[in-house]
C-alpha cells in the first residue's frame, strides 16, 4: 500500500472518531470538540488528496478550500460556544439528557 | 451499552465505506491542478493557492467573509454584556513579553500578506496572526479599547466585505462579469482584497474571542 494513503485514511479515521463522540457524549462542549475533530479529519482528507503522489501534481484548489474552511470552522465554533454558555446559564448544565442512564 | 455498541458498529462501517471509496479512487487523480496551472499567468499572482482564493474562486472568499461577519454579528446579538471585557491574567512576564512580541508579530503579519502573492502565505494567515496579537495584548491586561461599539472598529470588521462589494460592482458594471479581473489589473485588485481581508479577519477573530471570553465570565 502506498504510504501516501496513510494521510487520507487518518483523515477518515478522525472523522469517524469525531462522529462517534458526537453521538455518544452528552456534554455540549465535548460535542463541539467532536465536531471540530470531524472538521480536522475532513481538512486532512482534502489536503492529502491534493498531494503530488495522489494527484498528478500539487492541486491548489482543495488547499484554498481548506484555508477557507478553517476560518469558517473557527467562527462557527465561537458561535456554538456562545450558544453553549447561554444554555448553561438557562438550565444550569451544559448537557443533553443521557438516554443511556435513564 | 446497547447504543454504544450500535454506534461503534455503524461508525466502523462508515469508516470502511469511506476508506474503500478513497482507496478505489483512480490514482493519480486528475484534479484541477492542470487548469490552474494553465491560467496562472492571467491571475496576477504566482502563488496558485492565492490565485484560486482571490481570483478563480473569489466568489467563495466573498461568501466566506460574509460568514465571518454574520457569525460575529450573531455572537454580539446574543450578548447583553454592559461592562467591557476585562482580562484576568495579570502577569508581569506576559506584559513584558507582549511588549517585545507585538511589533514582531505585526511585522510578521505584514510579511505574510506580502509573501502570499508568490509563496505560501496570504490574507488568512496574516489575519490569524493579527488576531493572535490582539489576544496576546488582551490577555496580558493592557488597557486598550477595541470594543465593537466604536465606529472605527465596526468599519475595520466590515471593510473586507465593503471592498469586495465595491470591486464586484465595479467588475460587474465594466465587464458584465462578477469578480472577473483583467490580467493586467488583477494583481492590484488582489492586493486590495487581500489587505482588506487581512484586517477584517484579524479584527473579527479577535472580537469573537473577546466576546466568548467575556461571555463565559459574565455567566459564571
Amino acid at each position: 500500500m502506498n504510504t501516501l494513503l496513510l494521510y487520507p485514511l487518518t483523515g477518515i479515521g478522525l472523522f469517524c472518531i469525531g462522529l462517534y463522540a458526537l453521538i455518544l457524549q452528552p456534554h455540549l462542549l465535548r460535542k463541539l470538540l467532536a465536531i471540530n475533530i470531524m472538521g480536522s479529519g475532513v481538512f486532512l482528507l482534502l489536503v492529502s488528496l491534493s498531494l503530488p503522489g495522489i494527484s498528478v501534481q500539487q492541486d491548489p484548489v482543495p488547499q484554498a478550500m481548506v484555508i477557507t474552511g478553517i476560518v469558517v470552522a473557527i467562527s462557527a465554533t465561537a458561535l456554538a460556544l456562545v450558544f453553549m454558555i447561554k444554555i448553561a446559564a438557562k438550565t444550569g448544565k451544559a448537557e443533553l439528557s443521557n438516554l443511556e442512564k435513564e | 451499552m446497547m447504543i454504544r455498541f450500535v454506534t461503534l458498529i455503524l461508525t466502523l462501517l462508515l469508516f470502511t465505506g469511506l476508506a474503500y471509496s478513497v482507496l478505489s479512487m483512480s490514482h493519480p487523480a486528475q484534479g484541477l491542478a492542470r487548469t490552474v496551472h494553465l491560467q496562472i499567468q492571467n491571475s496576477g499572482v504566482s502563488n496558485p493557492v492565492t490565485a484560486v482564493l482571490m481570483n478563480f474562486r473569489a466568489y467563495d472568499t466573498l461568501l466566506e467573509m460574509s460568514v465571518l461577519f454574520i457569525s460575529l454579528v450573531s455572537v454580539y446579538s446574543l450578548s447583553h454584556s454592559k461592562r467591557g471585557a476585562k482580562s484576568l491574567l495579570h502577569s508581569p512576564v506576559l506584559k513584558r513579553l507582549g511588549g517585545i512580541l507585538v511589533p514582531i508579530l505585526l511585522l510578521l503579519a505584514a510579511y505574510l500578506l506580502w509573501v502570499g502573492a508568490h509563496a505560501p502565505g496570504g490574507a488568512f494567515q496574516a489575519g490569524s496572526v493579527i488576531s493572535a496579537t490582539g489576544i496576546l495584548i488582551f490577555l496580558s491586561g493592557w488597557k486598550f479599547n477595541l470594543s465593537v461599539k466604536h465606529f472605527f472598529v465596526r468599519l475595520l470588521i466590515a471593510i473586507s466585505l465593503l471592498v469586495f462589494f465595491l470591486i464586484s460592482a465595479g467588475t460587474l458594471l465594466l465587464s458584465h462579469t462578477l469578480l472577473e479581473f483583467s490580467p493586467t489589473q488583477a494583481s492590484v485588485f488582489i492586493f486590495l482584497l487581500e489587505a482588506a481581508a487581512t484586517v477584517s479577519i484579524g479584527v473579527t477573530l479577535f472580537n469573537l474571542f473577546v466576546a466568548v471570553f467575556s461571555h463565559s465570565k459574565d455567566e459564571n
